[in-house]
């Protein structure tokens, strides 16, 4: 090679990397928002929207829901129009939760249908059916690692709308049972804060064995 | 400014647990009295309401006016007091723990005995009946069975609470270290009683009993009113002492939230309108002769403000504890109430807690499960935390203090108190020790997870000191008959007057000193 060829393939292999290391800087500084944008891109509801009633069917589907999410125990001790009340008040009086309930059946249903047939719809499954359909539905975390790298990942690769199920209408019925005094149930107690006590020295010793099985 | 009211006998400023004892004994005594209370006056029947708010995770009493009750800080704590004290009638304990233990005989002493602080004018010998009186007219619940106390010359008018499941748990810890657990002393029914039924275990008892189980001072402001001598006037703001030409306090000018003033006279003035309330008071009159504020001669007005510094340890228990099922803690131990080593290492009362760790509610809404394995994570997780409380002795420091924040105004136009406020290293040792003390309680248990932070420090909401009593005016604002030294007709009640605080809460110690003071004033003392 002559000195004045080096020369040229030199200056252009600097000119490469140089225009190369610019657009990666270019492609990283690009990306970093744009993963900070998605990292904020929490769902919000369309206020837009109107506000209503579910049709019956539609409520099935989401009592079918709340049968999965929340534990049988819990779920014996609440009055049967528990969840039917909530979610009517819910989407009747606050603007863009009827979207959101909507948009949660049609996500159930085609889940559904993708994992089982198209047959059936989620309300039509065996509570074991139901289950493994909300697991392609839904990432778990425990306590504590609500922050871990796997979580992150997820809020960033999930699709709005399994974003916006889980923030809005799964969190939403949680919160409900949470805070219904059923939740005592699982852990045995007939007697819990509020409630008067049937023997106010309860507290001195375990409660009944068989209360206890929950 | 309306016309000065009738005159009345006595005219207390505050309608907490002080007041509301004087009200009723001196009413029922043929004495006409007008309280002056800055909060309103809550209905006793919205006590399932304010529950109710309370299980909903809201404030159940809301109580705070964001100007008229706002106040400032310096020093090294940031105190948070507006969500430790309660304006309204019945004051404070209408969101206490109930707790009603004695001071013990040597927090009397600490000058004498260890060199620390300040002695009482006054000897635990001298308040011994007066905390009787007060267990029968609160209504405590207790058993003599403390070995640590000082001495009692009558029983617990009520039977106590017995241990509760995660008492009894953690008590097997105590008996490996030789650490004596004894029954809590706590002003609720345990049967009915004086016309309050018993506990029925609403678990709220923190900040709201709906049935009265639990006593309030709302429960003397009654039985004052009912006497028909006693007027409670809620929301007056005192916003002025003022002196009569004979140098006593001649009336009091308070202010209505429409920020009309009316003036009360009186023969007899008792401020009982807390640590922080009462300093400001004073403070801020300044009539002739008093330019650093009323009966403030010695300048220690608003100096030696106390809290109790709260910890604990939280120990991870194989065994379940099976917790939230009462809202107290019926167990508790003073053995290191008054050790030999205090010169160095404070006294601190430990507080065996039958309810700890997270409740179902916070489980399931920070649990990403559901369904079977949010049921298993609930029962693995609940109940297993075992949790002591530490209350710790706060030395008195001029240091910690109440003055006036002049470049702060209140609601109607006064300065702020601000709270310049300290954690000394005698506290600071202190809290190492106990929570290394308490580790060792679980440690004698088992327990996983154990865990003590030497640097969280919770308060108690025991505001005490800014008006201490002694024989010496210039050390000193009120006498052992907790009159000013220098105002004749003015005297103070509360745990505004406390020399030292124990590591014990004041409460009864309030009462007590309380129904001694209506004794002094009706025993010829020449006020009435």
């Amino acid at each position: 090679m002559t000195r004045r060829r080096f020369l040229t393939v030199l200056f252009a292999s600097m000119g490469a990397i140089g225009a190369l290391a610019a657009s990666s800087r270019r492609f990283l500084e690009d990306l970093l928002p744009r993963l900070k944008a998605r990292l904020n891109n929490k769902p919000t509801l369309d206020v837009i929207s109107s506000a209503g009633l579910l049709s019956e069917g539609e409520m099935k589907t989401i009592l079918a829901l709340a049968q999965t999410l929340v534990p049988g125990v819990a779920m014996a001790k609440l009055d049967g129009g528990f969840f039917t009340g909530l979610v009517n008040h819910k989407t009747s009086t606050e603007k863009g939760w009827l979207k959101e309930y909507r948009e949660a059946v049609g996500f159930l249903n085609e889940t559904t249908q993708n994992i089982n047939g198209k047959a059936k719809s989620f309300a039509e499954l065996t509570p074991a059916e139901r289950e493994r359909v909300l697991e392609s539905m839904l990432w778990k975390y425990r306590k504590g690692e609500g922050t871990s790298v796997r979580n992150q990942l997820m809020e960033i690769i999930s699709p709005r709308r399994t974003l916006a199920f889980r923030a809005f209408v799964v969190r939403h019925i949680m919160l409900a049972f949470s805070r219904s005094p059923a939740v005592w149930a699982i852990v045995g107690y007939s007697h819990y804060p509020g409630v008067p006590a049937a023997d106010p020295f309860e507290y001195t010793r375990r409660p009944d064995a068989a209360s206890l099985q929950g | 400014m309306s016309e000065a009211r009738e005159l009345a006998d006595v005219c207390i400023v505050g309608a907490g647990i002080a007041g509301a004892i004087l009200a009723y004994e001196l009413g029922r005594r043929g004495i006409r009295v007008v309280v002056l209370e800055a909060g309103s006056k809550y209905d006793k029947q919205d006590k399932y309401y304010r529950m109710e708010k309370y299980l909903k995770g809201e404030d159940p009493w809301s109580w705070v006016n964001s100007e008229r009750d706002r106040y400032t800080n310096a020093g090294e704590i940031n105190y948070p007091l507006n969500s430790l004290r309660i304006k309204a009638v019945g004051g404070s304990t209408l969101h206490w723990a109930a707790v009603c233990p004695r001071l013990h005989e040597t927090d009397f002493r600490m000058k004498s005995l260890y060199g620390l602080g300040e002695d009482w004018p006054i000897s635990y010998e001298e308040i011994e009946p007066y905390y009787g009186k007060a267990e029968i007219a609160l209504g405590v619940s207790g058993m003599a069975d403390n070995p640590f106390a000082s001495r009692r010359s009558t029983a617990y008018p009520l039977p106590p609470f017995p241990f509760s499941y995660a008492n009894q748990i953690l008590k097997k810890g105590c008996d490996k270290l030789g650490i004596t657990m004894h029954h809590a002393p706590l002003a609720k029914n345990s049967i009915p009683y004086q016309s309050r039924p018993a506990c029925q275990a609403f678990s709220t008892c923190h900040p709201v009993c709906p049935i009265e189980a639990q006593y309030n001072a709302e429960v003397h402001i009654r039985l004052a009113e009912a006497t028909g001598r006693v007027k409670v006037i809620a929301d007056a703001n005192v916003v002025q002492l003022n002196l009569a030409s004979s140098g006593k306090v001649g009336s009091v000018t308070y202010a209505k939230l429409d920020k009309s003033e009316h003036e009360q006279r009186a023969r007899v003035f008792i401020l009982a309108a807390h640590a922080v309330e009462t300093a400001r008071l004073l403070l801020f009159s300044k009539p002739r002769g008093f330019s650093h504020g009323l009966a403030n001669s010695s300048g220690v007005v608003g100096k030696y403000f106390m809290e109790h510094p709260f910890t604990g340890v939280r120990g991870r228990l194989k065994q379940q504890l099976f917790p939230f099922r009462i809202g107290f803690h019926a167990a508790e131990s003073h053995q290191f109430c008054a050790t030999k080593s205090r010169d160095t290492i404070g006294a601190f009362k430990l507080d065996f807690q039958s309810s700890g760790g997270p409740l179902p509610r916070t489980i399931v809404q920070e649990s990403g499960n559901w369904g079977a394995a949010l049921k298993k994570e609930i029962q693995e997780s609940f109940g297993r935390d075992g949790q002591i409380g530490i209350m710790l002795e706060q030395l008195p420091d001029p240091k910690n203090s109440i003055t006036l924040d002049a470049s702060v105004k209140d609601y109607f136009g006064n300065p702020v108190p601000r709270l310049t406020f300290f954690v000394s290293n005698y506290e600071k040792n202190s809290i190492k020790t106990a929570i290394s003390k308490v580790g060792e309680i679980f440690e004698a248990l088992g327990a996983t997870e154990i865990d003590g932070n030497p640097d969280y420090i919770a308060w108690s909401a025991h505001h005490m000191g800014t008006c201490r009593m002694g024989n010496n005016p210039e050390t000193s604002v009120v006498n052992r008959n907790l009159k000013a030294h220098d105002v004749e007709n003015l005297l103070i009640a509360g745990s505004s007057v406390f020399v030292t605080g124990g590591a014990v809460n004041p409460t009864l110690t309030i009462a007590a000193l309380s129904f001694r003071l209506a004794d002094h004033i009706l025993a010829g003392a020449g006020y009435l």
